[in-house]
C-alpha cells in the first residue's frame, strides 16, 4: 500500500481485473470473421440487385399509362403524326395521379384511308373542280349569286346518272 | 506491470485495406475488447463470447467507418454495452431460479476484499465505471480517454474523480 488512496485503488483494480483471454480465443475469432467476410463485403450485391428490379418494374408501370393518356388527350389527326417524346411525356407530368388513375384508354377509330374514294365518274374531275373553285370564291366576294351561277355552270358538263330506286321489301318478302 | 493498449498506436490508417490492417490488429483489439467485456462480466467464456461478438460487429462495420481511428472507441463502447446486456440476462435469469440475487461466495479474506471492491465498482454508473476500469485497469490518460469516448477531456476528468470519491466512500 502507499499513501496515494487514488493509486492504490487502481491497483486494486488492475488486479482484480488481471485477467486475458484463452489461447483459442483469437483463432476462433479469426475463423468467425472468415465467415463473416464475404458476407459483409458482398452484403450490399443482393440489396442492390432487388432495389434495381423493383426500379425496373416501377418504371415500367409508369410509362405505360403516360403512353395511354399522351395518344387518348391527342386528336386523331395529330396521333397520327407521331410527336417528340417531350410532347408525350408532358400530360405524365401535369395529370394527377388519381385522375390518371381514372382515365380509361380511349379506343381509336379506324383510320379514314389515305387517298378518299374516288365518286365522280371518270374525266368530270374537272367540272366538279370548277364547282367547288365556285363555291370557295364565295367566303371571298361574299356574292352568292355570283358564285352559284359560276358554280352551276360549272357543272353543265356533268352527267348525273338517273337513280333507281328499290321498293322496300314488305314483311321480309 | 500490465500491458497497456494505446489508442492510435499504427492502428487502422486511412489504407484502403481496411480489412487486413484489422486483422493484424487483432491481437491488441481482441484484448481490449476482452478485457472491457471480463470487468463487467468477470467470467472469462461470457467475457470472450461477448468480445467476439463486438469484434466481429466492428469488422462488418468496418467500411461504414468515417474515421478508422475512431474504431477502437467504437469497440470498447460496443463491448461494454454488449456486456452489460449479456449481465443482465444472467442476473434476471440467475433470479428467476433462485428467487434471489447473487450469492456471496464464501471464500478467503483477499477474496473477499476483491469481491467488495469489483462490487462496489458495479454500483458505479456505467458512464463512470467504464472511464474508471479504461484508465485504472487499462492506463489511458486523460486526452486519450477523450478522444476513445467522444466526449471533452473535461468530462473525463470530472468523471474520473466522481468514480473515484464514490468508490472510497462505498468502500470505507
Amino acid at each position: 500500500m502507499t499513501s496515494d488512496p487514488e493509486r492504490d485503488l487502481d491497483a486494486a483494480l488492475r488486479e482484480a481485473l488481471r485477467v486475458e483471454p484463452a489461447p483459442e480465443f483469437l483463432p476462433r475469432v479469426r475463423e468467425r470473421l472468415r465467415n463473416e467476410t464475404p458476407a459483409a463485403r458482398l452484403g450490399w450485391l443482393p440489396a442492390a440487385l432487388l432495389a434495381g428490379a423493383a426500379l425496373g418494374v416501377v418504371v415500367m408501370f409508369a410509362r405505360q399509362p403516360s403512353d395511354n393518356r399522351a395518344t387518348a388527350s391527342v386528336p386523331d389527326g395529330v396521333a397520327a403524326h407521331p410527336a417528340p417524346p417531350s410532347t408525350l411525356a408532358a400530360p405524365k407530368l401535369t395529370t394527377p395521379p388519381m385522375l390518371a388513375a381514372t382515365v380509361a384508354p380511349v379506343r381509336r377509330e379506324p383510320r379514314p384511308p389515305a387517298e378518299p374514294e374516288v365518286l365522280v365518274p371518270d374525266g368530270q374531275e374537272a367540272a366538279i373542280a370548277r364547282f367547288a373553285w365556285g363555291l370557295e370564291a364565295l367566303d371571298q366576294e361574299n356574292n352568292l349569286a355570283k358564285a352559284l351561277t359560276r358554280s352551276t355552270t360549272a357543272l353543265a358538263d356533268l352527267r348525273i346518272e338517273p337513280l333507281s330506286i328499290e321498293p322496300l321489301e314488305r314483311n321480309g318478302t | 506491470m500490465h500491458e497497456i493498449a494505446r489508442p492510435f498506436e499504427g492502428l487502422l490508417s486511412e489504407t484502403p485495406d481496411l480489412g487486413a490492417q484489422f486483422e493484424a490488429s487483432l491481437p491488441e483489439l481482441g484484448s481490449l475488447a476482452f478485457r472491457v467485456a471480463y470487468s463487467v462480466l468477470r467470467s472469462r467464456a461470457d467475457a470472450e463470447d461477448v468480445a467476439q461478438e463486438a469484434l466481429v460487429r466492428a469488422f462488418r462495420g468496418l467500411r461504414s467507418l468515417r474515421e478508422p481511428r475512431a474504431l477502437r472507441g467504437w469497440l470498447v463502447r460496443t463491448s461494454f454495452r454488449l456486456a452489460l446486456d449479456e449481465r443482465r440476462r444472467q442476473q434476471r435469469r440467475q433470479q428467476r431460479e433462485t428467487g434471489v440475487g447473487q450469492a456471496v461466495p464464501q471464500t478467503p479474506e483477499d477474496e473477499l476484499q476483491r469481491e467488495r471492491l469489483l462490487r462496489a465498482v458495479d454500483a458505479l454508473p456505467e458512464k463512470l465505471r467504464l472511464t474508471l476500469f479504461l484508465a485504472a485497469v487499462l492506463g489511458y490518460d486523460g486526452r486519450e480517454l477523450a478522444l476513445l469516448l467522444g466526449v471533452p477531456e473535461g468530462t473525463v476528468k470530472s468523471r474520473l474523480h466522481l468514480a473515484r470519491r464514490r468508490l472510497a466512500e462505498m468502500l470505507r
